[in-house]
């Protein structure tokens, strides 16, 4: 099973990678940091993601002396809806496009807008909600359900 | 057996004490009696010890038997003990000369009517007199059956022998001793291997085999081991592990029983008692030595023991001794440990016995206190993963509700209250008490509890009503009025002896109490209460729980009071919000993975981890307490003392430190500070709220990291401006460059440069913003200085200096 982790913040994407490890042994586990970084795995060569776990609020890519300047659409929404740009760009590729994504956000439900939800869904994306936690119970049920399609 | 018995030659001897050295117990002395009593043609041997190492030993003027060997089974029937008086042995040990008896049937001093004399039948005897290394007086009896008596040459030679048996005793009781301490050693060393703390069932195992190493050294029919568990039986010492393998007739003790091992929990000493059977023959002596002890004779277990070791109704039996020693640390009492009835020579436990079982206490006591302490550990571990966790909730709660129009503090309160009960044991009676600017008083504005329900109507409604009078010339008349005056929280243990304690509020049986303030940096809204009605004290993180609960509704205080404020700019409070969650989260997640060994992380790692998401969450409580208050009053409240070059580079090398584990170890980003271009403050001191001071290093080292490449090192450097009346802290990084005109905005909250906003996950850009503020309530300035190198940005805390006085 290939499994991408998406999540900028280093303590919690090695967090997330132990649950996984611990509970799908043998899984492939793919971490990627930023917007950019995610954007170029997607439309690159690595292997199909069997679930991606994506966090919303990302940075668009960490500081560098030859940084790669945000497309306009980021500029203009910024970095908490990073994740949704993500899922999109995800549905946009054909290869990726009926991926399971499971967004794993601090954000509360109703945060997230229903105008990104319902665009989503209507590129074929229905991306499962999951309030980040402690326990990482919820996380490894969830990865099995949307595994083994629901 | 013919030809003339020899005494034991070189190589003679040295079977002798190899033989000594081979025994691993004490009875192996009977092994060294057998190859004396060989060696000089003897049929058997005893060796008896005037039992007068100590006050109370019973039976003065008796001998008791310390070993024996007879070529012969069954063993004669015999007594263990043998008077001065009237016998060849006690005339032996008063002359201090060998002496024989030619002819055991003839001879006068032989009483051929004792037990041994009829079952043994011995024709010929020698006694020895010895003196053992301790000073005790006995002596070796050798016993021919049938043969011809002893010659002097014999018992010259004999008494050569004889004369080293106390000291290859000694030898053995060494060696008894230092084999019981390793093993004790082993068996605690691999009980301390296993994850802590142990499983009490698991520790039961480890003490049952204490038990049986004890036994099999002393030989005896009982070790037990009886332990304070002050989590689950706090004052009940229980065994958790015996060698008595009947059912015990009592597995629980106290200290304030009065019996023999309750004596020793008591008081703290150990106990010796010759024969438990004969306690009414020493009586006095014994209560002069252990005052209150029992003097009961253990009748069915007397009974019981002799069955055991086989000795029929009419057999005359041994002493049936008793050595018990506490579990000492300090002056504290952890438990005991007591070993009774021998089960074969020598039969009483003397004082040595007494020591070496002290040493297994003392090793004991050692083990156990690591195990209370891991379980202390692990209690408030639990306790502060369900505060982290709650304060989380809480704060996503209070979020919730204060984006209700009309929000109530009341249910913030209430929160609060039950997240205290919830995590503190033994938490019972909660309430929070608000001051009353008008009146000024406390008054109940919050409970929580079932007691605040079990009067009668009325009784209930006058206990809410009542008010606390916040006296200003003797702030200590209560422990509010104390707690709301000092700002400090308050554990009162034993609120009946309490002077500031209110008896006329008080709830029935209430034992304890802690006060901590409610406050926001500098000011006390009021107190939080948790009293507690239990025996068992509140855990050691209670008062710390209570405090940071306090802080946190004084926090949400502040809010509530700047609602307004924070409404016109929500997304700033919601980044706060979300940006606490986070890191309480991941804390919580680290701990919990840490505590249950869920996840095989590396201790330090996670170690680093987890005291870096914690330093960020109170990063965070702070920044959102400053957004608070400097939204609520437009300026930070300072309170400034002069502070010299030693503790300014001290808490600059610590800011650089915390900081360095915040940062994501794949990002190599490092901090140093440059102590030499601190030069000039050695002679200057810097007028600083240490507080405020820190909280704007850490945010300026915080910020630098956050925009530096990967790869370079902030660097913190400082140095005197041009006029010589200002000290600058400049910390500069490589990484995104602020243009001129970003670095005039960069003070302006909520402001973010356009690489800040899409580079960073986190942030709320209200970091500079804040520490303008503090530098201005210093006087100071800051200053951000993009330089002319590429990357290279320079900020710098501008703070007026003075002279060192």
């Amino acid at each position: 099973m290939n499994i991408w982790i998406v999540e900028d913040d280093y303590y919690q994407a090695a967090w997330i990678e132990e649950v996984v490890s611990k509970h799908f042994p043998g899984a492939a586990i793919k971490i990627v940091r930023t917007e950019l970084e995610f954007w170029k795995v997607v439309d690159g060569d690595a292997d199909r993601p069997d679930v991606v776990i994506l966090d919303v609020i990302l940075p668009w890519t960490a500081p560098s002396r030859n940084m790669e300047p945000p497309p306009d659409e980021v500029k203009a929404n910024g970095r908490s809806r990073a994740g949704i740009r993500c899922a999109r760009k995800l549905a946009e590729n054909p290869r990726t496009r009926h991926v399971p994504v499971i967004l794993y956000t601090v954000l509360d439900r109703q945060d997230l807008e229903i105008s990104d939800m319902m665009d989503l869904a209507d590129r074929g994306i229905a991306p499962v909600y999951l309030s980040k936690q402690s326990d990482p119970a919820p996380l490894v049920k969830m990865i099995q359900r949307v595994q083994s399609g629901y | 057996m013919s030809g003339a018995p020899q005494a034991l030659q070189a190589g003679d001897r040295h079977l002798l004490a190899r033989t000594a050295l081979e025994q691993e117990a004490l009875s192996g002395l009977c092994k060294v009696l057998q190859v004396i009593a060989q060696t000089h043609n003897a049929d058997g041997c005893i060796l008896w010890e005037a039992a007068s190492g100590g006050k109370v030993e019973a039976r003065r003027g008796f001998f008791f038997t310390l070993a024996q060997w007879f070529s012969e089974e069954p063993l004669p029937r015999m007594r263990f003990d043998l008077p001065f008086e009237g016998t060849v042995t006690g005339e032996a040990v008063a002359a201090g000369v060998p002496i024989f008896v030619k002819d055991c049937a003839t001879d006068p001093r032989i009483d051929t009517n004792r037990a041994f004399y009829m079952s043994y039948r011995p024709s010929a005897m020698c006694s020895i007199p010895v003196k053992f290394v301790d000073g005790a007086v006995g002596a070796l009896n050798l016993y021919r059956k049938g043969r011809r008596p002893f010659t002097d040459l014999e018992i010259t030679d004999a008494q050569h022998d004889a004369h080293l048996v106390p000291e290859l005793y000694a030898a053995i009781r060494n060696r008894v001793s230092f084999r019981l301490m390793s093993w004790i050693g082993g068996i605690l060393d691999s009980a301390e291997l296993e994850p802590p703390p142990l499983p009490l069932a698991k520790v039961r195992e480890f003490m049952q085999k204490v038990c049986d190493a004890v036994s099999d050294t002393f030989q005896c029919l009982e070790t037990s081991v009886f332990l304070e568990d002050p989590f689950e039986a706090p004052g009940q010492y229980v065994m958790f592990g015996t060698t008595w393998q009947d059912p015990v007739n009592r597995s629980v003790y106290t200290r304030d029983d009065q019996t023999r091992t309750g004596w020793v929990l008591k008081h703290g000493k150990g106990i010796k008692l010759f024969d438990l059977a004969n306690l009414n023959l020493g009586r006095d002596s014994i209560l002069q030595e252990y005052p209150g002890v029992s003097c009961e004779t253990p009748n069915d277990f007397i009974r019981r023991s002799g069955e055991l070791l086989k000795f029929g109704p009419e057999d005359p039996l041994p002493p049936f001794s008793f050595v018990a020693a506490p579990l000492l640390i300090g002056n504290k009492v952890l438990g005991a440990i007591r070993c009774c009835a021998a089960n074969r020579p020598p039969y009483y436990f003397a004082s040595r016995e007494l020591q070496l079982l002290s040493m297994v206490a003392s090793r004991l006591a050692q083990f156990w206190s690591t195990w209370i302490r891991q379980r202390e550990i692990q209690e408030e571990n639990n306790s502060w993963l369900a505060l982290i966790d709650s304060v989380g909730e809480m704060n996503s709660f209070v979020h919730h509700e204060f984006s209700l129009k009309p929000s109530s503090e009341i249910l913030v309160w209430e929160k609060g209250l039950e997240i205290v009960k919830a995590a503190v044991k033994g938490a019972e009676i909660l309430d929070v008490r608000v001051r009353d600017a008008q009146t000024n008083e406390l008054y109940y504005a919050a409970t929580y509890g079932d007691a605040w329900r079990q009067g009668t109507p009325d009784e209930n409604r006058m206990r809410l009503e009542r008010r606390f009078r916040l006296s200003s010339s003797d702030p200590a008349t209560s422990i509010g009025s104390l707690v709301y005056h000092t700002g400090k929280p308050c554990l009162v243990e034993d609120v009946f002896n309490d002077p500031h304690y209110d008896r006329s509020a008080a709830f029935p049986g209430v034992k304890r109490i802690i006060v901590a303030p409610i406050r926001s940096e500098t000011e006390v809204f009021g107190v939080l209460d948790v009293q507690s009605t239990s025996p068992r004290p509140f855990p050691r993180h209670a008062l710390a729980a209570a405090d940071l609960l306090g802080k946190q509704l004084g926090l949400y205080h502040y809010l509530s009071l700047t609602l307004a404020e924070l409404q016109k700019v929500p997304q700033v409070y919601e980044d706060l919000g979300h940006q606490l969650k986070t890191p309480v989260r991941q804390a919580y997640a680290r701990i919990q993975s840490l505590v249950e060994t869920r996840l095989s992380l590396p201790m330090q790692e996670s170690a680093n981890a987890i005291q870096a998401l914690l330093l960020k969450s109170v990063r965070v409580v702070n920044n959102t307490r400053f957004f608070a208050e400097l939204a609520h009053t437009g300026k930070i409240k300072s309170q400034q003392f002069p502070v010299d070059y030693t503790r300014i580079m001290s808490i600059l090398e610590r800011a650089c430190s915390d900081n360095q584990l915040m940062v994501p170890p794949d990002r190599k980003i490092k901090f140093r500070v440059e102590r030499g271009s601190f030069a000039d403050l050695r002679a200057l001191e810097l007028r600083l709220d240490e507080d405020l001071f820190v909280r704007a290093i850490d945010c300026v080292l915080d910020n630098a990291a956050k925009y530096s490449f990967q790869d370079t090192v902030v660097h913190v450097t400082g140095g005197l401006g041009k006029d010589r009346d200002r000290f600058y802290i400049a910390v500069q990084n490589t990484g995104l460059r602020l243009s001129v005109e970003e670095a005039k905005l960069a003070r302006t909250r909520r402001w973010r440069s356009d690489e800040a906003q899409v580079t960073t996950g986190e942030g709320s850009g209200i970091g500079l913003w804040i520490v303008d503020h503090i530098l201005q309530a210093h006087r100071g300035e800051l200053e951000i200085l993009p330089t002319s190198r590429f990357g290279i940005t320079d900020v710098r805390l501008v703070f007026p200096c003075f002279r060192k006085k």
